[in-house]
């Protein structure tokens, strides 16, 4: 039902996911457009979460580890061998690809909560290789990318660059889910979240589709840790690789709404300025930000658990209902 | 929908208000008419290093209240902008919010070593100071960044002073020779605690001690004694030790059950130097060894009598915060000697207020003393040189400083110690 | 090989705390089907609970055993009435999703409440060993291992033996059924969780003098105790038990051949392991 009524008006989200790039021109200052950056990254990698995750209904809360892939292998190269981040990224990507493919290959036939927790365990012992495997990776002490800005290093002084560079990888990720809604492998996706079993008896290879959608999902998140990285120019295992990371991706899909291609964004729009707002206005009492931020997501989950976007489309739907009505008037 | 309108117009007055009230909020009435000075103190007060954050937050605010009471910076009240980091991420953001939203010039924080990178990477665009009196790693200061003044002692120094205290002194009392010493180190494995053993270690292996053993751990261990098994299997005689409060305390506990503690146990810091070490694990302290910042020193330390008000004034203000502790501890010790002597020392050195004549204050500035025991004289890498880590060591439910000499006010006990296994 | 035996007991042992949180999570999600990943804030609760009964009224987690327990039960049921009610009927990843949200708020609401300090309880019994030949044992965490354990298996009979606890098995396996058959779902429901938050709340107890409150102590169990779940077989309260000694073991073993750096990893390839090639948990019916 949902499905439906979302591909019906895609256009008025294309407008705000395109315009949105104006906005950072008119944010008062880095502060804001700060805010503006991590809003489009996050959606962009919660749209990239939500490409495996949310057409297929199957949580993954182990992406920090493609985040965290796409990161340190950038980082490092970059560092160590003064390899440009553009050429880390796709080298990120590809060992992010091996990675999903693995991980894919052994835990995509779990059903359920098995699947959940294995995502969990897989990028638990991935950050644990990372504290360890110390002369690669500088263990907890982290890796630092000197401020070297020019565009070949992916480093800028002023923020904007970095709006238009998460903005694309947005708009990028974006173009690729609608792209596969549409595609045989959207449709076997959605089927096979909606029930495995008849989707496997109208012919769909149900491990191959999960498969793809799982490793382009893991794909698309590292370049977005790559990007990560390059903006706050300082990785370590313990804050990437996060629990809290993981959880991220899939409160932004939830609040916007799972299995959509924009409710990500539409999550990450709503939400990720909030939080910032919260923890910046509210440290004067410690655990009050994020206090608040559990209480909206409660109450979203338990008044609109498909998100924020049906309700958008319903209201969309309803203006575009009464200019048509106005206009015939 | 009906219901969903409600939620999501909440949503928005609640971000408005948040927005709107949040600027005005911290007050700071300036006695005069100039517009106050604004500085930043960036700490985590979420997450799993909210403990220490937060007393650093109130000594920094102690500091802030000390010197508006005395007149201010250069005639102008200090008004303080407060923010929660619970990691390099929202440290970036919250960065970006108190230099380019609010306009702080100085930045106080950061305790965690990675916030303090994370921080340097936003304020060295702008040129505002960070005034780092929390995060040991030594890349904070050998990163090539202009305006990062660390007023305490590198990890990596730190970490040496232990293990050379060790190899020179220690081994002399057990009538071992350096040689023969086995030496195991133990460490938590956040920055913090690795940074630490990586100076230990070196410096150990220098002296040309058997490191026998090295091991590290995450925070959230629950249970050590497989650790402790482990390192009693190597049955070294000192060890070398870096861990925050909770897991000190669950380590010693582990030792004391499998008997297994050491001929000698030398803490590197924050945990085993927390007042609260002694006072959990009782008695059986007696004769722990722990290195770090000078701590809890006598008043009689400051020869100066203004500076020893002030040290006396601070932990009274702050205990008053924290009537469950029985002394401040050394993260909050070292937050407030960073503001303070920044604050009151430094900026009345610079000529304006401006990043360059900060920059050039804080290198130039020379001071023999601080409110944390040890002077104040910075590298071009604005690293404090002065800094020292002692070596202390418990007695009596008290930190007893042992060296160096100036700062000594008690001899060694307990070595080997009492309840060391046979 | 005594050594060897030094490091399985001491497996065993802290494992049984491990057994103990775990079985109120297996019933939980055996009779309830809800995945509760703020099953670790219950534990930290408690052990908040204990603590102050131990602070202000003087009494240890021993004394104040069976009022702490009634608290807890209270607390958990006012959370099935207030949240989890609501979505016993929702999609999977909507009840994941709202628990990791509780666990956020009530993390959060323990660090405005009670700040970030850690809060020890320090008895005589918490440093004493008890020796059985070369071994030596950690005299609270045997005594959590003794409890742990009587509790698991009074909760085993209970299910198996008493008209309540069929009931809940039969909801477990049929709830339409089961309601044909009269018995009330929702407050067979309700007092599954009740029960299971209890459990999670004893856990805390027993952990109490060993190990400090403080505001994120539950996140280190939350994980562990559904890796447990699973190993043991998702549903089944004598797989929770085992697979919590399980872990615990293997825990221990990792930490002393290969360094504590690894004891989580160690645990967590054991349940990938197990996922692949016992895809319904080592002591679950297939």
């Amino acid at each position: 039902m949902i499905n439906k009524l979302l591909s019906k008006n895609n256009s008025v989200l294309w407008i705000i996911a395109l315009a949105s790039i104006i906005v950072p021109f008119f944010l008062p200052n880095r502060y804001f457009q700060d805010i503006a950056v991590m809003t489009f990254l996050w959606a962009g990698l919660a749209c990239s979460w939500n490409l495996y995750s949310g057409y297929c209904n199957r949580l993954s809360i182990g992406h920090a580890a493609y985040l965290g892939i796409g990161a340190y292998s950038s980082t490092l190269l970059y560092v160590n061998f003064g390899i440009s981040p553009w050429i880390g990224m796709l080298a990120g990507g590809a060992i992010s690809a091996v990675a999903a493919l693995i991980i894919g290959g052994t835990t995509l036939r779990l059903k359920g909560t098995f699947f959940v927790l294995s995502t969990i365990a897989f990028a638990e012992i991935l950050k644990v290789m990372t504290i360890t495997s110390k002369d690669i990776t500088k263990g907890a002490l982290g890796v630092f990318i000197p401020y070297e800005p020019g565009f070949s290093n992916m480093i800028w002084a002023s923020k904007i660059p970095y709006a238009f560079l998460t903005w694309i990888y947005m708009i990028i990720v974006l173009l690729i889910c609608v792209k596969m809604e549409r595609s045989k492998l959207g449709y076997s996706l959605i089927a096979v979240g909606e029930n495995q079993e008849a989707a496997e008896n109208l012919g769909v290879n149900s491990s191959r589709t999960m498969l793809i959608a799982f490793v382009m999902s893991a794909v698309l998140t590292s370049f977005g840790g790559t990007i990560y990285a390059q903006y706050i120019m300082f990785i370590e295992p313990t804050s990437v690789m996060s629990l809290m990371n993981s959880i991220n991706f899939i409160l932004l899909a939830i609040t916007g709404g799972m299995g959509t291609a924009f409710g990500p964004m539409v999550g990450s729009f709503i939400l990720t300025p909030i939080s910032n707002l919260l923890r910046g206005y509210l440290s004067s009492v410690s655990g009050l930000h994020t206090f608040v931020l559990g209480l909206i997501l409660i109450a979203i989950l338990l008044f609109r658990p498909d998100g924020i976007l049906p309700q958008l489309k319903l209201f969309f739907n309803g203006l575009i209902k009464k200019s048509k009505a106005t206009k015939g008037v | 929908m009906k219901k969903f309108l409600p939620v999501l117009l909440v949503l928005v007055l609640l971000a408005t208000t948040i927005t709107g009230c949040g600027g005005g909020g911290n007050g700071g009435e300036g006695g005069t008419d100039s517009e106050p000075f604004k500085v930043g103190a960036i700490y985590p007060l979420s997450g799993a290093n909210a403990l220490l954050g937060n007393q650093c937050l109130t000594a920094v605010k102690i500091a802030v209240d000390m010197v508006n009471e005395a007149g201010g910076v250069h005639g102008r009240q200090v008004q303080l902008i407060e923010a929660d980091a619970p990691d390099p991420t929202a440290a970036t953001t919250e960065a970006g919010r108190l230099v380019d939203q609010q306009g702080v010039e100085i930045i106080f924080g950061s305790l965690a070593s990675g916030n303090a990178i994370a921080i340097a990477g936003v304020t060295e665009r702008t040129g505002v100071s960070l005034v780092e009196s929390g995060g040991v790693a030594d890349a904070l200061t050998d990163s090539g960044f202009k305006n990062v003044f660390r007023i305490l002692d590198k990890g990596s120094l730190r970490g040496a002073t232990g293990a050379n205290y060790v190899g020179t002194a220690i081994a002399d009392m057990l009538g071992i020779a350096p040689s023969d010493l086995r030496v195991a180190i133990i460490h938590e494995e956040s920055s913090y605690g690795t940074s630490v053993a990586d100076g230990a270690e070196a410096k150990a292996i220098e002296l040309g001690m058997n490191v026998v053993a090295r091991e590290h751990y995450a925070t959230t261990i629950t249970d050590m004694s497989a650790l402790v098994l482990k390192i009693n299997e190597a049955k070294p005689d000192v060890l070398l030790s870096v861990n925050y409060i909770n897991d000190a305390i669950l380590l010693v506990d582990t030792l004391k059950q499998y008997n297994a503690v050491p001929k000698v146990f030398m803490g590197l810091g924050a945990g085993t130097t927390d007042p609260n070490f002694a006072a959990t694990i009782g008695a059986d302290s007696d004769g722990f060894f722990c290195t770090d910042m000078p701590t809890n020193l006598p008043l009689d330390v400051f020869k100066d009598e203004e500076m020893r008000a002030t040290v006396s004034a601070f932990r009274e203000a702050f205990l008053e915060q924290y009537p469950d502790l029985l002394n401040v501890s050394i993260a909050a010790e070292a937050a407030f000697a960073g503001a303070y002597t920044f604050m009151t020392e430094i900026l009345p050195n610079a000529e304006t207020l401006d990043p360059e004549s900060i920059r050039e204050a804080a290198l130039t500035t020379k001071l023999d003393m601080t409110t944390l025991g040890f002077g104040w004289d910075l590298g071009d890498d604005g690293q404090n040189y002065a800094a020292s880590a002692n070596i202390n060591q418990w007695q009596g439910g008290e930190v007893v400083t042992i060296y160096p000499e100036k700062l000594k006010n008690g001899d060694v006990i307990n070595v080997p110690l009492p309840i060391a296994s046979e | 090989m005594e050594q060897i035996l030094q490091v399985f007991i001491s497996g065993i042992f802290s494992g049984g705390v491990y057994a103990l949180v775990s079985v109120g999570l297996a019933l939980i999600f055996g009779i309830i089907g809800l995945v509760n990943f703020a099953h670790g804030e219950y534990l930290m609760l408690a052990m908040y609970f204990a603590y102050w009964m131990y602070n202000i009224i003087g009494l240890d987690p021993y004394q104040s055993l069976l009022i702490n327990l009634a608290v807890m039960a209270i607390i958990g049921y006012l959370t099935y009435k207030i949240i989890m009610e609501r979505v016993l009927e929702a999609d999977h990843s909507i009840q994941i999703i709202l628990t990791l949200a509780l666990s956020m708020v009530l993390q959060n609401l323990a660090l405005m409440l009670w700040k970030a300090d850690y809060r020890n309880i320090r008895i005589d019994m918490t440093t004493d060993t008890t020796h059985i030949g070369f071994l030596t044992l950690s005299t609270p965490r045997v005594v959590a291992f003794v409890i742990a354990i009587g509790a698991s298996v009074l909760l085993y009979m209970f299910l198996q033996k008493t008209y309540t606890g069929a009931a809940m098995r039969a909801v477990a396996q049929n709830g339409k059924a089961a309601q044909l058959m009269g018995i009330n779902l929702k407050r067979t429901y309700g007092l599954a969780f009740t029960i299971g938050i209890t459990l999670v709340g004893l856990a805390g107890l027993l952990l109490s003098p060993i190990y400090p409150a403080f505001p994120l102590v539950g996140s280190n169990f939350s994980t562990l105790a559904f890796i447990v779940v699973v190993i043991g077989g998702l549903t089944s309260i004598p797989g929770a038990i085992m697979g919590g000694l399980l872990i615990g073991v293997v825990e221990s073993f990792a930490g002393y051949f290969a360094g504590p750096a690894y004891q989580q990893a160690a645990y967590f390839l054991l349940f990938i392991l197990v996922l692949i090639f016992k895809p319904n948990g080592l002591f679950g019916r297939s």
